[in-house]
This record gives C-alpha cells, sequence and structure tokens, in this order.
C-alpha cells in the first residue's frame, strides 16, 4: 500500500495530461476487490484511502469512504468475471474511476464550499479514464498475484471467511 | 464454506459502526484548519521515511552530476565569461551613475517600501498533494518549529497560501491556487478591493481569478495585485500576481480578471513560513 502511494507521490504525478494525473489506488482496490471479494476490496479501500487522507487530504474519511466504496462495490463483481480476464478489470476501473471522481466533486463541493465545476470534472473523467486503463494493464499481474495469495491465506485470518 | 450466521450479524454491524466512525470523523476533521492527530503523525512519519529515501540519493545524483564537468566545456565556458566580465566592467560605470540618481529619487519618495523584518521559518516542500481536485502541499516543518495553524506561507517572488494541517514535524500547506482557497485583494495602483479565488479549471495554469470587481473598473494586462489584509487572512501587501485576461460579462457585476500568480508553483521547493510579523503589523511591497 506504501509502495503505491509513493509511486503515486513521485512517479506518477510526472506523467500528468492537461494537469490531470491518473490514480493508482483505484487500480488496488478494483484489482483486489475482483479478486478478492467485497471483503478484502473494502479492507483495502478503507486502508489505502486513510492512507490518503492522512498524507495528501484535507479531511479524514474522504477518500477513506470513497475507496471503500469502490472495493465493495468490485468485491459484489468477484463471481461475476473471470480474474484471468484483464478487461473486466479494466471495465471495473473505467467504472470505479467515474463513481469516484463524480462522488470526490460532489462531496468536496459539500465540504469545502466550492461550486461543482462540470466542464473540469468531465476533463478529469475522460483523461483519468485512459490513464488508469493504461495503468490496469500494466499493473495487472502484480495485484491478481496479490489478491490470490490473499485467498490462499484466507484460513489463517479469522474475518475473511 | 457456510458462513455462521453470528459473523454475518458480526460483520454487518462492524461495516455500520465504520461507517458512521467515518461520517464522525469527515464532521470533525473537515474545518477549515487544524491540528494534526497522534496516528496522523505517526503515519505521516512513516509514509515519509521513502520519501526521505528518495530526496537523499536524489542529492547525491545531482552532487555527482555537479563534479562530472567536462574540461573542454569548462574552458570554452571560461573564455566566454572572461569576455563578458570585460564587457560589464565598462557598462559598470555608466551603470553606477544611473544607480546613484536612482537611490535619490528613492528618498525623495513618501513611503520607501520594503519587506519589514519579521521572523519567518524556511521550510522544503515534502510534495504535492496526489488528486485532481485539492492544491496542498506538504512541508517538513511542524508544531515543533513553531508553526501554527492559519501561519502565511511566502516565497520571495509572493504568496502561496496557508497552513491549514499542523503535524510535530510536517504541516500542510493550502495554496492560493486552491479552488476553495478566497481571500481579500487590492489592485496594487487604484487600490479597489477585490476577492481572489481559486478555479478548477485554472489551477493547473498557475493563475486565480479576481471577482467582486467594483462597477466600471477594468483593468489591463499587467496590472498587479496584493493582498489587503481585510480579514486577517493574510498580512497586508504581499505580492499576488499580474492580471493576463480582464473578461466583461453582460452584468457588470460579474466581470473577472484572469491572475498569474506571482509564485511559480511548477517551481516550488522552498517556501517561508511567517512565524512572526513586525510591530506595525504590516508588509510594505518594493517600489
Amino acid at each position: 500500500m506504501i509502495l503505491i502511494l509513493f509511486l503515486q507521490s513521485n512517479f506518477l504525478n510526472e506523467f500528468s495530461l492537461y494537469g490531470i494525473i491518473p490514480n493508482a489506488g483505484i487500480v488496488l482496490v478494483c484489482a483486489l476487490g475482483i479478486v478478492s471479494g467485497e471483503f478484502v476490496g473494502g479492507l483495502s479501500g478503507v486502508v489505502y484511502g486513510m492512507f490518503v487522507d492522512i498524507a495528501f487530504g484535507k479531511t479524514i474519511g474522504l477518500f477513506l469512504l470513497l475507496y471503500f466504496l469502490i472495493g465493495i462495490c468490485a468485491g459484489f463483481l468477484k463471481n461475476t468475471f473471470s480474474k484471468e480476464n484483464k478487461y473486466a478489470l479494466s471495465l471495473m476501473v473505467f467504472a470505479g474511476t467515474i463513481i469516484f471522481e463524480i462522488l470526490t466533486a460532489i462531496l468536496s463541493s459539500i465540504l469545502f464550499e466550492t461550486s461543482i465545476n462540470y466542464i473540469y470534472l468531465l476533463k478529469v473523467v475522460c483523461i483519468e479514464e485512459i490513464y488508469n486503463m493504461f495503468l490496469t494493464f500494466i499493473m495487472y499481474r502484480p495485484l491478481v498475484f496479490w489478491g490470490e495469495y490473499i485467498n490462499r491465506t484466507r484460513d489463517s485470518y479469522y474475518l475473511l471467511h | 464454506m457456510n458462513t455462521p450466521r453470528y459473523k454475518k450479524i458480526l460483520i454487518r454491524i462492524l461495516k455500520i459502526i465504520l461507517v458512521i466512525i467515518v461520517f464522525i470523523s469527515i464532521a470533525f476533521t473537515s474545518g477549515n484548519s487544524r491540528s494534526k492527530l497522534w496516528v496522523e503523525n505517526l503515519i505521516n512519519g512513516i509514509i515519509n521515511i521513502p520519501q526521505n529515501i528518495k530526496n537523499y540519493f536524489d542529492y547525491i545524483t545531482q552532487s555527482e552530476k555537479n563534479i562530472s564537468y567536462d574540461i573542454n566545456e569548462l574552458r570554452i565556458k571560461n573564455k566566454e565569461l572572461t569576455d563578458r566580465v570585460n564587457e560589464l566592467e565598462n557598462k559598470m560605470i555608466d551603470y553606477n551613475l544611473i544607480l546613484q540618481e536612482s537611490k535619490e529619487y528613492q528618498s525623495l519618495k513618501q513611503t520607501n517600501k520594503t519587506y519589514n523584518n519579521y521572523d519567518i521559518v524556511i521550510a522544503n516542500i515534502t510534495y504535492k498533494t496526489q488528486n485532481n481536485w485539492d492544491d496542498l502541499y506538504v512541508i517538513d516543518k511542524g508544531s515543533s518549529d513553531g508553526i501554527k495553524q492559519n501561519m502565511t506561507v511566502i516565497t520571495n517572488e509572493g504568496l502561496v497560501g496557508y497552513i491549514s494541517q499542523v503535524g510535530t514535524h510536517s504541516s500542510k500547506v493550502t495554496s492560493i491556487l486552491d479552488a476553495s482557497s478566497s481571500f481579500s485583494a487590492v489592485a496594487s495602483k487604484t487600490r479597489e478591493q477585490v476577492i481572489a479565488k481559486g478555479d478548477y479549471n485554472l489551477k493547473n495554469e498557475n493563475k486565480i481569478i479576481i471577482t467582486d470587481i467594483p462597477l466600471k473598473v477594468t483593468y489591463k494586462s499587467g496590472d498587479s495585485f496584493e493582498t489587503s489584509g481585510m480579514g486577517n487572512k493574510y498580512p497586508k501587501g504581499i505580492k499576488v500576481g499580474i492580471v493576463s485576461e480582464f473578461i466583461s460579462k453582460e452584468n457588470p457585476l460579474d466581470n473577472i480578471a484572469i491572475v498569474d500568480v506571482a509564485v511559480d508553483f511548477d517551481r516550488l521547493e522552498r517556501v517561508a513560513v511567517i512565524i512572526q510579523e513586525n510591530e506595525d503589523n504590516e508588509f510594505e511591497s518594493v517600489m
């Protein structure tokens, strides 16, 4: 998790397009959700979101909640798609990105008293989709491997049954 | 394997409690400025470790690049510099005369404005926030260095923002480019009070917008703005930026000006946090 956060803060921000950067957290959470189920997806969203809130956020809980939601939604699709199908993951990342950015815009406007800029939202969604889908194909193998590892060691974790 | 019923109920209860805790956390931590919790300080300390290692390696790599000079290139540069020095020495005589005249002109002005002495803390930017909606910077100084919430952050070019969260050894700076940023400014020459705000579409171009422009007032490219000191958010007289475009609307009250901020946020590496202002509680800008 910290490695992904480190990559996000030091590496991925070098690849901004019109000021928009990709979001590796969505890819991480969706992958773990699809491979390992809603509990692991939700838990990974909580942990990663908490790190993001503490390190980069204005408030504790905003990104925690958003990543948790994305993880849970991805987890619901565990039995719908095959884990070997990277296009399924990219589809989930596509949907997750849209949900994430729309909710971020709405919650930010409520919490921080800003107006929702629909043009900027559209710009963010369109550019970030391309980036995140590209990241999905790059990070697919390691994340699926990690998810499978969690599944294999599931018996040692009480609440993961 | 079927999950026992009591486990399902337990998990559901835990989910509900977690969601309630998260909403409470958002409610308590969504204020404009606050102190960091001890768990945030701990986690920030852990997250900062790889960042500090990376900064150290960046420093080592840069030092090695500086050492490996090409000797021939140095010789060529030496000759160029020698020629340039000779040329400048000839010009220096003329410039000294001009400087003397300028000093005499300055002394005739009623208000000779300079940045007064004030206590500052120099901080390095550790990293910038990594989402597409906020414009926050994390600096490597915190409450242990005398930093408190709402302190003003500047560079020698102008206004950067304010301290929004303070930890023990790090702090978060909300920049003036952030969409939630809004403060009172004043035109440097004509002294109209306006409101400067961040904008989502402009933040990546290092621009902000000026609103609440008085009726029948227009600005042209090159007009500068500085902080007004109103609202006690920022001290008076800190440079904000220069107008790049003035947009007239049907309703004159909706006129806006787009301002290029004075600080180059793309190359921001070091900032100064104002700890204590002078006795007059006022900043004077360089004329």
